[in-house]
């Protein structure tokens, strides 16, 4: 590869294998953050852009797009935290690169990039439809961050989007190039007169600050490697870096400091079999749904028996993914699944609660591309093998799929716990417990028989459905109420002056659509409120030593 | 059969091999090399899986089961995690080395012989019954028909018969839209029936 190709470089002097220029390591930082992916990244850009010192610890390793990344499936799954976690429940998750990310970037580096905002309902679905709980803050809350973010990654999207209180335009041209998979689905959703549009993605239509627009190679799961695809590996990340954040990399976190006022202090973490300490005047955990709560509850001491931040019980409960199962048919014409970005066409029509249909809230359904490990893989999951899975390999070009985002209500019973197995770094392994409610089962049923009438009125025929999940929400709430919640508005612990939680853990509810861009904009606000309290206490310190 | 496994008869997605990134064609290409000797599994252990994995796939080819085997004794050996591990399971390499004991007292029991030995027909009913069969038999099947089909479906000459594009980094696709295709990709020559 020649050097030009590399254009992205970020990372030049600034990736060690080793922890011998800890730029912090005896000194007490400002912010260190858990955690380098979708929510670590705005966090750790806007904090050290503010003048503090910030340190980034990631578990996983500092990937090079052109050299780690590669246009493969089966090698890419790595870009999962693949580290065993138990499941149990009537309906146990699949994990690794379902939901999660290990590296910097965390989830961003495989997310499809599809970027929709939540929807006023989705802050008080209790207030509305009396199911799950209402957030502690409101749609107009986020609103502004939502903006923000979507200008600073240049998402694309349509001019004009009809569902929910963001009718566009998004700040660059949408994807112009429809793949026959999203075409076969804008088609059928005409003909039942449902209406669709070219999904909303964090992928360049257009340059951007030295990033070339997207080329259809198809592999945003893999691992974006032309840098089109928006992740915090390749924009938040470097750009923290750029303004004095430190990034330890291949860095376990193994426990939250504690002093004997209940405040924490910092973080122990292992790296290369020894373990190192990051003092820390706050410590901010983007380390997603289930490495939080496990981190958390086995942080206990005198004043917290029951786990850090847990005096509520909630820590580790009210988890949710979202359902997610994928709805083949076969056609007569070549459809391709691996061509172009996987996502290009979604449809929100059945987002919000409709009486009419006997379940509460609702689901996005997507035109979704597979290439061969994840088109094989889901029918082999759907229990199918032998003769018939190799005539389905042999039609592959054949087939078309829609993918379902679907609303998962919270239920306590659904949660991460601590396992008695221990871990390579002595901790104990998460488990993980899940199990659909019945609305939810009602709503998957409603969102399978849609896609299926979507693609027969394409010209296809409906052939599998394979049960999936995608995403998850929850497990340490957000909540006015620090008995039923772990964090307030501000991604602050209740119990914790100087803890904050930011990630889509604190989702009270899962939403019926992707939720990265959720997660950034609530690390957005949660900088600037962090730094506004920050100023007041900072002016209160100096008017105290004033003697006012 | 070869008719029967693929619409692209004369398409080699290898051929196209060369306008890939270096460091995707190292991990394909590495695919097609001999396999390396089985590390985790036992010779018994790999013949019985190879029989296993033979009627998982429909696929008879040495050369692809090979590769497949050596993908699942590579990471049954791995010290990488499992992502996920069903509750009261053991770890996927213990999981493997039971279940395929079980299967031969099971293939024994109900045909006489060890799956190895069985007929066809008696392996396919041994597999079928595990299929449908008590919570660790049912595990034990899906967790190698998982690794079976993530090899197969990764390997290159699988992916020409699928019609399947491959790679395309640096070179992208263009000609995305319904009804075209980009000049190095697969044309139908056999359409479904």
């Amino acid at each position: 590869m020649t050097a030009s190709a590399r254009h992205c470089d970020h990372y030049a002097g600034q990736r060690f294998p080793h922890l011998d220029r800890r730029k912090y390591g005896g000194e007490v930082v400002d912010a260190c953050i858990v955690g380098a992916g979708a929510a670590g990244g705005v966090l750790a850009h806007r904090l050290a852009r503010a003048g503090l010192d910030v340190v980034v610890i990631e578990a996983g390793p500092f990937w090079d797009p052109e050299t780690d990344f590669a246009s493969d499936e089966l090698s890419m799954q790595r870009l999962g935290w693949q580290q065993t976690r138990l499941v149990a429940g009537d309906d146990p998750l699949k994990l690794g690169h379902n939901n999660s990310g290990r590296g910097v970037g965390g989830g961003t580096t495989h997310f499809t990039g599809v970027f929709l905002r939540f929807h006023e309902s989705d802050f008080k679905t209790y207030s509305v439809d009396g199911v799950g709980v209402d957030w502690p803050l409101e749609y107009r809350d986020l609103e502004p961050y939502y903006t923000q973010i979507e200008k600073e990654v240049a998402v694309s999207g349509p001019r004009y989007f009809p569902w929910g209180p963001f009718r566009g335009p998004y700040p660059y041209p949408e994807r112009d190039r429809l793949s026959a998979n999203a075409w076969m689905f804008r088609k059928g959703c005409e003909k039942l007169g449902i209406r669709s549009v070219t999904a909303p993605l964090a992928i360049l239509s257009a340059p951007f600050e030295g990033r070339p627009p997207c080329i259809n190679r198809g592999f945003c799961n893999q691992g974006c490697m032309p840098n089109s695809k928006y992740s915090s590996l390749i924009h938040h990340i470097p750009k923290a870096i750029a303004e004095g954040a430190e990034v330890l990399t291949d860095c376990m976190v193994t426990q939250v400091e504690v002093d004997g006022r209940g405040h924490v202090t910092g973080v122990v973490f292992q790296h290369g079999g020894k373990e190192y300490r990051q003092r820390a005047r706050y410590v901010f955990l983007c380390s997603f749904v289930v490495e939080t709560p496990r981190l958390l509850l086995q942080c206990t001491g005198p004043l917290f028996p029951d786990g850090l931040a847990n005096s509520s019980g909630m820590v580790g409960k009210a988890i949710m993914p979202h359902s997610s199962h994928d709805m083949y048919a076969l056609f007569d014409e070549e459809i391709r699944l691996y061509k172009g970005t996987p996502v290009l066409a979604t449809t929100q029509e059945f987002y919000e609660t409709d009486p009419a249909r006997g379940f509460a809230r609702g689901y996005t359904l997507h035109a979704h591309g597979a290439r061969p490990v994840e088109f094989a893989g889901g029918l082999a999951s759907a229990g199918i093998w032998g003769k018939e899975l190799r005539d389905a390999l042999r039609d592959y070009n054949y087939f078309g799929r829609i993918t379902l985002v679907g609303e998962v209500l919270p239920d306590e019973r659904n949660a991460v716990t601590l396992a008695d197995e221990v871990d390579e770094y002595g901790l104990r392994r998460a488990k993980v417990t899940f199990s659909y409610g019945e609305n939810d089962r009602k709503l998957i049923a409603h969102a399978v028989e849609t896609a299926n009438q979507i693609l027969e009125a394409a010209g296809g025929k409906p052939r599998y459905v394979v049960p999936d999940t995608a995403h998850l929400m929850g497990g340490c709430r957000m909540g006015a109420d620090p008995e039923t919640s772990v964090v307030d508005a501000d991604c602050r612990a209740h119990d914790v002056p100087n803890l904050y939680i930011c990630s889509a853990a604190v989702f009270p509810t899962s939403g019926g659509g992707n939720p990265t861009e959720t997660v950034m904009a609530l690390a957005a606000r949660t900088a600037d409120r962090f730094l506004e309290r920050l100023q007041v206490r900072g002016r209160q310190t100096l008017e105290a030593a004033r003697g006012r | 059969m070869a008719e029967s496994r693929t619409r692209y008869p004369g398409y080699d997605v290898m051929a196209h091999a060369g306008a890939w990134d270096p460091h995707t064609r190292s991990i394909v290409e590495r695919r097609l090399r001999p396999p390396a000797k089985p590390a985790f599994l036992t010779p018994q252990e790999a013949q019985t899986l190879r029989a296993i994995v033979s009627h998982l796939l429909y696929e008879d080819r040495d050369d692809i089961l090979g590769y497949v085997l050596s993908h699942i004794d590579q990471q049954l050996g791995s010290p990488l995690g499992e992502a996920q591990r069903k509750e009261g399971m053991p770890p996927r390499p213990q999981r493997v080395r039971e279940g395929l004991a079980a299967l031969d007292k099971l293939a024994v029991r109900k045909h006489g012989a060890p799956f190895a030995d069985c007929v066809v027909p008696e392996q396919f009913a041994v597999l079928a019954a595990l299929q449908k069969g008590s919570r660790h038999e049912k595990e034990f099947f899906e967790t190698l028909l998982a690794l079976a089909v993530e090899a197969y479906a990764s390997h290159p000459a699988v992916w020409s018969e699928m019609g399947y594009g491959g790679p395309a980094y640096p070179r992208g696709y263009y000609r995305i839209e319904a009804g075209v295709t980009d000049p190095w990709e697969a044309k139908a020559e056999v359409k479904p029936t």
